[in-house]
Parts: C-alpha cells; structure tokens; sequence
C-alpha cells in the first residue's frame, strides 16, 4: 500500500530540522544518569524565578483561549522597548516568526540572501515557499556587507542577518548595518535576528538597532525569550518592526499561537532583572573560563558575543562529539552549518564549564 | 512600504477568532471553550512543569510522550501521529504539505463550517469549493461525494450547526476518490457520543486523516495543543514543515496528564451533554429554530438573532454571531455551565418584555 496523495514538490528537498539531542534520549542511548547539556544555548541558570511563580499559579484559566494578540505582553514591551505596540508581533518562538514571514512574502521566483554557515531557519523557510538562497562568502566570520547587498536583486525579499550569528557567535558593528541597510532594494527585508541581543549588548560596539528603525520601514527585528530569559521550554519570540510589514503576517498567523503559559511566563520574567543580571554575569565568567582552557588546549574558537562559543578542532569534529556524549556531555556537531570541523558549545554553569574541559581533555587524549 | 507581498496572503482575509473580552464578569458563550477547569491532575502537570523549572530547555521537539500516550490509547503507532500547537497548526501542516501552488489544487468544504478551512487553503494558493448543506438535517450534499478537490475537510460534528455524518459517509467520500484526502476534523467528537469509531478509517483507507484537539473536550484551549492521525506516509511529509519545537514543555505536560484523566473529563462532557439538551430545549420553548447538535454548543435560529447578539453583549453576555447569509438569523451558543445557562435564558427572557 502507499500513500496516492501527491504533495509540494518544495518539500522533497526538505529534510526536517535536526533539534539538539535531548538528554532523555542520552540517558537511554547510553545507560548514563549525569549528563551535562551544552547543545542548544539554553540559559544555565533556569527560568527566572518571577517567571516559575507565575506559571505555577497559572491553573485556573488554562480552559479558555489565550490573548489573540499577546495583549498585555504586547502594551508592557512596547513601553520596555519606547515602541508603538503595532510595531510588535509575537511568535511560538521566533522560529515560528521567521517561517511566517517566508508564508507571506515568499513564492517561486522569490530569493533570500544569507550569509554562508547561517542559522538554518532561514533557508528552509525559503525551500518551504519555493523560493531560491543565496549564499554569501563570510569576510573573517562577519557578514560581507557589501557582497549581501551585491547579491540582491528586485526578486530579493529577505536578507538575513544573525546579529550575533549561529552558530559563530560574530557580529556586526552599526556601520555595517548601515551600510547594508543603504543598500538593499527598499522592495527587501533587512531581518536582524537578535536572539542573543541581551548578551550581546554587552560589547560597548554591539549596535542598538532600534534606532535604525526611524529611517528604515524595510528593517525586521527578531528577539526571543529562550535564550537570556530563559523560556526556550514555552516557546516565545517576537518581531520588531513596520506596523505595514505585519499586516500580512499577522493574516498567516494562527489566530492563538502563544500559548497562555508562554505570555504569563514572558510578563514575569521582564520584571526580573536580578535574574537577568546573574544571566549575563555567569555567562561572561564562563567565556573567559573557556577562553583560557581552550587556549591551554591549543583549540582554536571564534570571540563570541553570545553564550556559545564556535571550537576549531582543524579535524573532522564527529568523532570529538561522540566521544563527548559517551561521556555525559552533549555539545552541537554544526556539520549541517558546513563546518565539520567545528562544535558549538553552549557556555552553562561553572561546573558545566568544568566537567566540559575535563571531558574535552580526556577525549583528546585518546 | 514598497515589498512585494505572496499573492495569496495578499488576497487573504484573517481568520477573525470570537472575542476575549478583558474586563471582568462576562459570561463567556461564544468561543466553544469548556467552561469547566483543568482536572486536578492538570493542574499539578502545569504546576510540576513549572516548579521543575525546566522550562529554560527547549521541549521536547518530538513530544514522544504525549504521542504515546494517545497512539497506545488510540492502537495505533507512534508514527501515526503529528502533534502540534492547537489543532490550527495540524489543519495548517495539512494545507502547507498537499496543497501544490500554482497547480490549481481546491480545497472542498461544507458550509457552513469552520470558516479557517478556506483562510488555510487560501493562504497556500488554492481556493475552496464549498458544499452547501440546508435544514431540516444538514445532509452532505450528493455532489461532494465525487468532487474532485485535493483535500476535503469534514468537521464532524461540523460547527456552528452540530450536525454529526455517520461512519459510512466518511467512508464514502475517502472511497470514491482515492486520490483526494479526507481530513476529519474531530474538534468535537467527544460531545458526539462516537467514540474512537473514525481511526478505524485511518486504518482502512489510505487518504483519511483525523485531527483532534484538548481545547475543547479536555478545557485546555490555554495551552494550544492538537494531533492528527493518519498514515505514516501521510504524517512524515507534514512532520517535515513542522517546527521543529512547536509544542511547549507545559503544554505537553498538561495534555498528557489531562488525556490520562478520562473520568474527570467524561463526567464535565456528559454534564455539557445534559445541559446542551436543556438548553435546546428552552431556546425552542422561546421560538428559537435549534437543530440537533453534537457538538458543546448549539445553534439557534430567530428573526432577531442579530439584534439579540448586541442586546446580550450589553448584558456582558457574550455569544458567536456570523454575518453570513446563511447564519445570519442565529446564534451560536457554547454549553456554558448550568448557571451560565440561566443567566442567558434570564437575559434573553428580559430582552424579550
Ligand atoms: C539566531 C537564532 N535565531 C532564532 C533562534 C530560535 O529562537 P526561538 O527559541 O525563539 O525559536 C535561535 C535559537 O537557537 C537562534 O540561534
Ligand atoms: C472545527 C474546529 N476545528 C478546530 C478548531 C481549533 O481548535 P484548536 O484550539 O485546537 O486550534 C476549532 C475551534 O473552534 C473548531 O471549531
């Protein structure tokens, strides 16, 4: 028997999103109990605590639909942000964002524009419309402004910008935004995607893009509360930017896609900046750990401006991973990124920084 | 803004959800949610999920448990089932993964139905051929039957009517054309009284799908959780578009916790099946037209529904109101709570002095 109903022919070329391996499944695989997940730039410290009160009172509303619209998420960010509220839209994380604007902006005929070892999502939301990915060389791990803006042409409609980049951890100062923002066919998207925007901002020359939204009705912001808020587990990202360029998007979109947990999850944790501090205090700590450990070890990385950090192994990095895992540690092969040679590891607790090396040690060992 | 938008999202009219009003004290009757709260066991899920404090970890992207769970309740296999973010996503995944752009595939639909049906299949560059269904009993019309459309949506029970179609007229039209997808929406199922009757069809025929949803049946419209059920050939082209974290951690919680505590939710829907029989039965004592429904609500036709609908709101008591021509002389009424329910008939007992 098979299946008659013939489907996209977009989706033959598809092969689905290969997710972080979670540690349930490591447990199994391996008969191992301690594991230490460094995969999937998770915030170490856990959910804020404002934000685990909130969801265990939340109980007695569970029955009725959530706010359409993120409502009170909607009114309270866009006061955090100096925003008007229809500047803003809200997504089942900001993956769900990103496929929504391929829904609504991509067809055959269409092209995107990323640069070479970009965050998937990208691509397949083009190869999910049909549309065509151009692949821009890097220029020293950053983003060629100038190549990006070659590469578009009046069938362009997004050029995608990771700012910091995964799984690279690089980013582009303002002059460069500029630059590509100047550039770009106004009949374009800019999408910056900021997912690590919090730990970013850390660097005194990460830029503040908002104030380039005054000048540039063509500029997306993407942001997310999975990675310094920690809320990856609900599922909740938003976009930034012309109230026009959500008025189709917000046809796509499903009419209750983020759930009630995720909003009032989302509102406690903006309250809690202690949470947040400690956030970006471990992380710096645990950079500079890594930087000295893996200097003592000779590995080559990439500075990072968010919580990962790009390892150059100058060698086939399969290996390297499973010899990892049989050790209790999960980390990110990025071969699908087309750096084979590389792992991207997520920068956790000290003693998850700790048990790392000494696993990363042992394993080079052999 | 000067960026060219797809042509068919250009075209499209948002799918317009009923009202969720944020001041307090409305009596809300116009969303078909339960109006009955989670089972303890739910509420202790969310509470774990919460307090666990696991929730900065992405969840996970399979949501192998609660499959499980309902693939060893169902007899079917693991593969068999797609979850997703409410049942919306599932019917989305349906359209993103089999309807072809550009190569004139048409959705066929009842009408009425769930309007959403049409807004998805527009989104993807089809259209939709719609079958109309009249009183006194809704029948599907003869010519659905053989159309030859990509995919037909059947909403069993089909709202906002209630109108449940026996077993052998899905057979039908998954049989008469085997090239056509049969996606039986099963938002509803539960008020129906019918059980699991329609996976055997998963089973038995190679083009039907069955989506359910906890939004309604199991009061879980907060955590937006649905499945659909089908052939593992079928499910693996629409696993591919899905996001890869679609669900959330409490969201998979709650479900599974909430699938597993079937007394609590059989007694609320046995309550809500009582009271949709009261309620049917006082609106036709008020010379309302209410044709049988298996669904948590009922439909309720009277000559000055859309008057009634204003007049109710200012009373703080919200019911579903469509301005199609079709629907226009009624109201459609989610089976509140019993108290819920007198205060309606109260108000329109007022209203009508
Ligand atoms: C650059 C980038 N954008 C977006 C995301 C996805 O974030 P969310 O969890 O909000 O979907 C990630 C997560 O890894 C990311 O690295
Ligand atoms: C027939 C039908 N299908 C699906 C849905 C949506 O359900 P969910 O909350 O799972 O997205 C509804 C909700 O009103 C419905 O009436």
């Amino acid at each position: 028997m098979s299946v008659l109903v013939p489907y996209r022919s977009a989706l033959k070329s598809l092969a689905p999103y290969p997710p972080g391996k979670p540690i349930e499944e490591v447990q199994r695989e391996f008969g191992l109990t301690n594991i230490v997940k460094l995969a999937s730039n998770e915030n170490p410290l856990g959910p804020s605590p404002l934000a685990i009160k909130a969801l265990a009172a939340e109980s007695s509303e569970l029955n009725l639909y959530p706010e359409s619209g993120c409502h009170y998420l909607r009114f309270k960010l866009a006061e955090h942000l100096g925003l008007e509220p229809n500047r803003l839209i809200f997504g089942n994380g900001s993956d769900e964002i990103v496929a929504m604007l391929a829904q609504s902006y991509l067809g055959p005929g269409d092209n995107i524009v990323i640069s070479e070892h970009a965050f998937v999502r990208y691509e397949m939301g083009a190869v999910m419309m049909g549309a065509e990915t151009r692949t821009i060389a890097r220029l020293d791990w950053r983003h060629d402004p100038v190549a990006m803006v070659g590469a578009c042409d009046e069938r362009t409609r997004f050029v995608f910008v990771a700012n910091p980049e995964n799984p690279i951890g690089s980013f582009n100062p303002l002059a460069d935004l500029e630059r590509i923002l100047a550039g770009v066919p106004r009949t374009a998207f800019v999408v910056l995607d900021e997912a690590y925007y919090e730990f970013a901002r850390q660097n005194a020359d990460y830029p503040e893009s908002l104030q380039l939204l005054r000048n540039h009705d063509n500029l997306i912001i993407l942001r997310t509360f999975s990675k310094a808020y920690g809320l990856a587990g609900l599922r909740i990202g938003y976009g930034i930017g012309h109230a026009d360029a959500w008025d189709p998007v917000d046809r796509v979109r499903p009419p209750f896609n983020v759930s009630r947990a995720a909003q009032t999850a989302a509102l406690a944790a903006m309250d809690d900046s202690e949470h947040l501090q400690n956030t970006l205090d471990n992380n710096a700590r645990g950079r500079e750990f890594l930087y000295e450990e893996l200097k003592k070890l000779g590995l080559p990385y990439v500075e990072t401006a968010a919580n990962f950090i790009l390892i150059d192994f100058g060698r086939p990095a399969m290996p390297i991973y499973d010899a990892l895992l049989r050790a209790g540690v999960i980390v990110r092969p990025v071969g699908i990124y087309k750096l084979p040679n590389h792992l991207r590891v997520t920068i956790g607790l000290p003693e998850e920084n700790q048990i790392f090396v000494d696993a990363l040690r042992g394993v080079l060992r052999n | 803004m000067s960026i060219e938008i797809n042509a068919a999202v250009a075209a499209l009219e948002a799918y317009v959800p009923g009202e969720q009003p944020r001041e307090p004290g409305f009596v809300k009757l116009n969303t078909n949610e339960s109006p009955y709260p989670s089972a303890p066991a739910v509420v202790e899920a969310v509470h774990a999920a919460a307090t666990e404090a696991a929730f900065n970890k992405y969840p996970d992207p399979a949501s192998r448990s609660l499959r499980q769970t309902i693939a060893e309740s169902l007899g079917v296999e693991l593969g068999q089932i797609l979850a997703g973010n409410g049942s919306d996503e599932v019917l989305r995944l349906v359209c993103h993964a089999f309807l072809r752009p550009g190569s004139g595939d048409v959705i066929g639909m009842l009408d009425p139905t769930y309007v959403l049906y049409r807004t998805l299949a527009e989104m993807f560059g089809s259209s939709a051929r719609t079958f109309a269904t009249v009183a006194p009993d809704y029948a599907i019309p003869e010519a659905a039957y053989d159309t030859p459309v990509k995919v037909f949506f059947l909403a069993n029970p089909n709202p906002p009517i209630g109108t449940l179609y026996p077993l052998e007229q899905i057979e039908r039209l998954a049989a008469d054309n085997p090239a056509r997808l049969i996606v039986v929406d099963e938002a509803y199922v539960d008020f129906s009284g019918v059980g699991n009757a329609s996976i055997s069809l998963v089973e038995r025929f190679r083009n039907v799908l069955v989506s359910r949803t906890f939004s309604k049946s199991y009061s879980l419209a907060g955590l937006r959780v649905g499945y659909i059920v089908g052939r593992r050939a079928l499910i693996a082209e629409m696993e591919k578009i899905r996001d890869s974290y679609n669900l959330n951690r409490v969201s998979q919680a709650a479900a599974e916790a909430a699938f597993r505590a079937t007394e609590y939710y059989a007694d609320k829907t046995r309550q809500i099946c009582e009271d949709r029989a009261f309620l049917t039965e006082a609106l036709r004592r008020r010379g309302f037209e209410v044709p049988e429904s298996r669904g948590n609500f009922v439909f309720a036709r009277r000559a000055d529904a859309a008057e009634l609908y204003k007049s109710l709101k200012e009373r703080k008591i919200l019911v579903r109101y469509f301005s199609a021509p079709n629907l226009a002389d009624g109201l459609r009424i989610t089976i509140g709570t019993r108290t819920e329910i007198n205060t309606l008939l109260e108000g329109l007992d007022a209203l009508s002095k």
